[in-house]
């Protein structure tokens, strides 16, 4: 369906993909967004007005927010950055050991919902976390070396959440950069440190940058690790700060919510803006390559390397999933854990006694599914028509990027708002459907983000080939174009199947009888005080991922390392 | 090159066949019950399915379906399914007397008087029969049981046995903690001095009562204004805490049920209320979730003490709807907390 938008010889002046990508993004995003931005200027009752933008625009706790949520945010995506992109340029870049597990223990960080991951984080670094309690025992008093609550902690907790997505990204370019131009470099006697800061780092950038921006926006839009973490220290951002003015519950407040949810639009724009211009700068094309990727030989440091990034997967990412899988073992929170209070019956009654297990597993599979085949098909036709600078498309990503920017509560709420009184005769409200649209919509930005990366790094010369050549669109798409861009797809169709299999947010306000999701049930639990179980769903999700991707291994996927 | 494109193909095969399964199941399922009402609520999960398990016995061909969430997500839900002018909900059964006056005043309310209220202290029914209590949660101070049992006493929160010590939701962000906020401020034991001395005393601030027990359980801090059902069920699971009821009486919210005006099945939304009330659906909820029940003729369950030993703190339900906006602003302005 995507693809072969722009052959000179094309009959009709608009490509029947882009017709589908703007009918279905027109409903999934533009239309509950506008519904949404509507919501905040016309207060029923008062009819058309601008109160509600004049009360948020004097009172100065907006701006105070607004400095806040910019200072996170930023530094948030500085630290996903700076580890993301080291990673991937050790696994893909060097030689060191223990390539596979490095990745996939990023990916399972990646499958605990913000919110659990959050919990796990408190308990390993908390004032009464793992940490401090093993410092309290060295010191032989109670001492508090680090407490996670408060601007630091958040920071720090945000930038490690959103690392697999730079990390992802920045994979997928490092594996396309061909050999042949660092072994040239190598043979004329370059430095290592040459080579990597003039070569092979500014023809990743693309990449790097789209992770950067994937996880500057995401950390924009999060909502329970402020709440969480920041939220006991005073320290309040917009998406909390939107939340606060949710509860409020009366129509002037809605109308201030939307607004404040179009600051946080506007920043994401302007996020992405700031994006193009910057890899607009650095023009670095070439041709794809299908070959193992160039690698440093880094000698015996390649150990001390590699123990030194697995010690920090253990601390930053495993702990927390650790501390999670203990609690998920405690008959009750707060117990202290022995081989003689340890059960395993949380895990039974996820498995055995709740009804909603099984039923939520397959919704979430068939919508993160649904959501990953969609997006993906999207991100293709938008993807390369914002690397080739098309104007229309550039317009189309940078909307797109606002659903997955803005709270998902927000979110949930503009498309209750669009459907509930549809402008269209589509009765879909309280289906599937809805939720689906929805998932489309938040992710979207995910899949075009990575895949425009890709288009960005690949030289046009060859689809223009297949093109002369006389290959029709779908032919093409299929013999050269996806095998080209293999390794940004995965990453792709990855990224935005994992964040929707336990998706919370946006499922909490849209499901309906028989509909719950894994986020849904395990949202539920928690709120319900059963933490224990909570966790063990959790965890059980976790680990069932894990498997399959220890299969996906085994059948080869390039993600792994080769 | 071919093998990477047959696979290629084949995922977005699977994918598109599972993007179109919805339909199918959605298809399947769908047929229809007799009756059928729909409830928002944000009653735990498993209350909930029990609750329905025990009007079904009595209505077998009676369909409910629910939509379950925290007390704010359902309300935002609700006023905005209101304000598209397609309201989903027959049954509403969520947060608290206040918060439901204002959804009367908003003539969203079906009045309905049912033959249940007999037995229920008319204080927690609404004159004009709108919406009825059907528990009660008191907030008090809930401890790790590890440390010290305070004194039962609020001031015991603002002394300096227990400086740094204290964690609370925020008003901000939990409709009861607004709640309590109102009805505190206003009793002369307590007043706006008692959350000024919260605030000298270190108080931690959290978004809801879930965060409170989990910090209280872990010892994390060790004492907390939380609800007493809360504390009651983690002690019954074997968490270290417990609960204290200060003398000088307890913010008690009820958890109102409420019919949507406009219901679509008006008679059905009805027997639910009442099956709700009824003396057989009170028992059910204070056997199965270790409520408090509303009415005078049922036992509260283990741990609780006698109704007439604790001292309720209600408040008008119609003025506290009308403050608490301003009380909350006062409280973030106390606080230096962005409003």
């Amino acid at each position: 369906m995507p693809s072969s938008s722009d052959s000179p010889n094309s009959p009709s002046p608009i490509p029947i993909s882009t017709a589908v990508v703007c009918g279905v993004l027109a409903l999934a995003t533009a239309y509950p967004l506008l519904r949404l931005l509507l919501g905040g200027f016309f207060v029923p009752g008062e009819g058309l007005t601008l109160g509600p933008l004049m009360e948020v625009a004097k009172n100065p706790s907006t701006w105070m927010v607004l400095k806040n949520t910019f200072v996170v945010s930023l530094a948030a995506t500085a630290i996903s950055i700076v580890i993301g992109t080291s990673g991937a340029l050790l696994v893909v870049k060097s030689d060191i050991p223990f390539k596979g597990a490095i990745t996939a223990a990023t990916l399972l960080f990646l499958l605990l919902p913000p919110y659990v991951q959050a919990l796990g984080w408190l308990q390993l670094w908390g004032p009464v976390g793992w940490f401090n309690r093993l410092a309290s025992l060295i010191a032989g008093k109670r001492v508090v070396v680090w407490n996670a609550y408060g601007l630091d902690g958040t920071i720090a907790l945000l930038g490690i959440l959103h690392y697999p997505v730079v990390y992802l990204s920045t994979m997928a370019a490092l594996r396309n950069i061909p050999p042949e131009v660092e072994e040239v470099a190598a043979t004329f006697g370059f430095k290592r440190w040459r080579i990597l800061s003039r070569i092979t780092i500014p023809l990743a950038a693309p990449g790097i940058a789209a992770g950067g921006v994937l996880a500057f926006v995401g950390s924009l839009g999060n909502f329970g690790v402020p709440a969480l973490v920041a939220l006991p220290s005073g320290l309040i951002v917009l998406s909390t700060y939107i939340f606060q003015q949710v509860v409020g519950f009366t129509e002037v407040s809605f109308a201030k919510v939307t607004i404040l949810a179009s600051l946080g639009a506007i920043v994401a724009v302007g996020g992405l803006y700031f994006q193009h211009r910057l890899i607009r700068k650095a023009h670095y094309r070439t041709p794809s390559s299908a070959k193992e990727p160039y690698r440093f030989a880094i000698g015996r440091t390649r150990f001390i390397l590699s123990a030194t990034v697995l010690i920090f997967l253990g601390c930053a990412a495993l702990g927390p999933i650790a501390a999670l899988i203990l609690t998920s073992l405690l008959p009750a929170y707060g117990v202290k854990l022995s081989l003689s209070t340890a059960t395993l019956k949380n895990y039974a009654f996820v498995l055995f006694g709740l009804n909603e297990t099984w039923r939520a597993t397959f919704n979430s599979l068939v919508l993160a599914a649904g959501a990953a085949a969609a997006t993906i098909a999207l991100g293709f036709v938008v993807a390369r028509g914002v690397a080739r600078r098309k104007g229309i498309f550039l317009w189309i990503d940078r909307v797109g990027s606002i659903p997955y920017a803005i709270p998902g509560t927000v979110f949930a709420l503009a498309m209750i708002l669009s459907w509930v009184d549809p402008w269209l005769p589509l009765h879909i409200y309280g289906t599937r459907w809805v939720m689906l649209l929805a998932y489309v919509a938040r992710f979207f930005t995910i899949a075009t983000r990575t895949l425009a990366a890709g288009f960005l790094q690949l030289d046009p010369s060859y689809e223009e080939a297949a093109q002369v050549v006389g290959l029709k669109p779908i032919r093409k798409f299929v013999r050269i174009t996806l095998p080209l861009l293999r390794s940004h797809w995965q990453a792709a169709v990855l990224l935005v199947f994992v964040t929707a299999l336990t998706e919370l947010t946006v499922s909490g306000l849209l499901w309906t009888s028989g509909n719950e999701t894994i986020g849904v049930t395990v949202y539920n639990l928690e709120a319900a005080g059963y933490t224990t179980y909570s966790t063990a769903f959790s965890v059980l999700v976790t680990l069932l991922f894990g498997f399959a991707l220890f299969l996906l291994r085994r059948y080869g996927t390039s993600l792994f390392g080769r | 090159m071919y093998r990477a494109t047959v696979k290629a193909t084949l995922l977005l095969t699977l994918s598109v066949a599972l993007l179109a399964m919805p339909v199918l199941v959605d298809g399947a399922f769908s047929q229809e019950a007799l009756g059928s009402i729909t409830l928002y609520t944000s009653q735990p999960q498993d209350d909930v399915s029990k609750l329905i398990s025990g009007f079904k016995a009595k209505h077998p061909n009676v369909e409910v379906k629910v939509f379950r969430s925290g007390t704010e997500e359902v309300i935002s839900r609700f006023l905005m399914e209101v304000q598209g002018g397609s309201l989903q909900a027959d049954v509403l059964f969520v947060a608290d007397a206040p918060t439901l006056e204002r959804l009367k005043e908003r003539n969203l309310l079906e009045p309905y008087a049912s033959p249940e209220i007999e037995a229920i202290d008319p204080t927690f029914v609404d004159s004009d029969h709108t919406y009825t209590g059907t528990k009660l949660i008191a907030t008090g101070i809930v401890y790790n049981t590890e440390g010290k049992r305070p004194d039962p006493s609020w001031r015991f929160l603002i002394s300096p046995e227990a400086k740094d010590k204290v964690v609370m939701p925020s008003p901000l962000y939990s409709g009861a903690a607004a709640f309590n906020l109102s009805v505190l401020t206003r009793e002369s034991f307590a007043g706006w001095e008692f959350y000024r001395g919260l605030k000298d005393n270190g108080v931690q601030i959290v978004r809801g009562n879930g965060d409170v027990k989990k910090m209280t359980a872990s010892g994390e801090r060790p004492y907390g204004m939380l609800v007493n059902f809360e504390a009651l069920k983690a002690k019954k699971a074997g968490s270290p805490v417990d609960f204290v009821y200060p003398t000088e009486g307890l913010p008690v919210i009820t958890e109102p049920v409420a019919i949507a005006k406009g219901a679509k099945n008006l008679e059905l939304a009805k027997r639910f209320v009442d099956f709700v009330l009824s003396k057989e659906g009170q028992e059910l909820a204070a056997e199965t979730a270790s409520y408090m029940p509303i009415r005078r003729d049922v036992t509260p369950p283990e741990g609780y003490p006698r109704f007439s030993e604790i001292k309720f703190l209600q408040g008008d339900p119609k003025l506290l709807s009308q403050v608490r906006e301003e009380d909350k602003r006062k409280f973030a302005q106390l606080f230096g907390l962005p409003q």
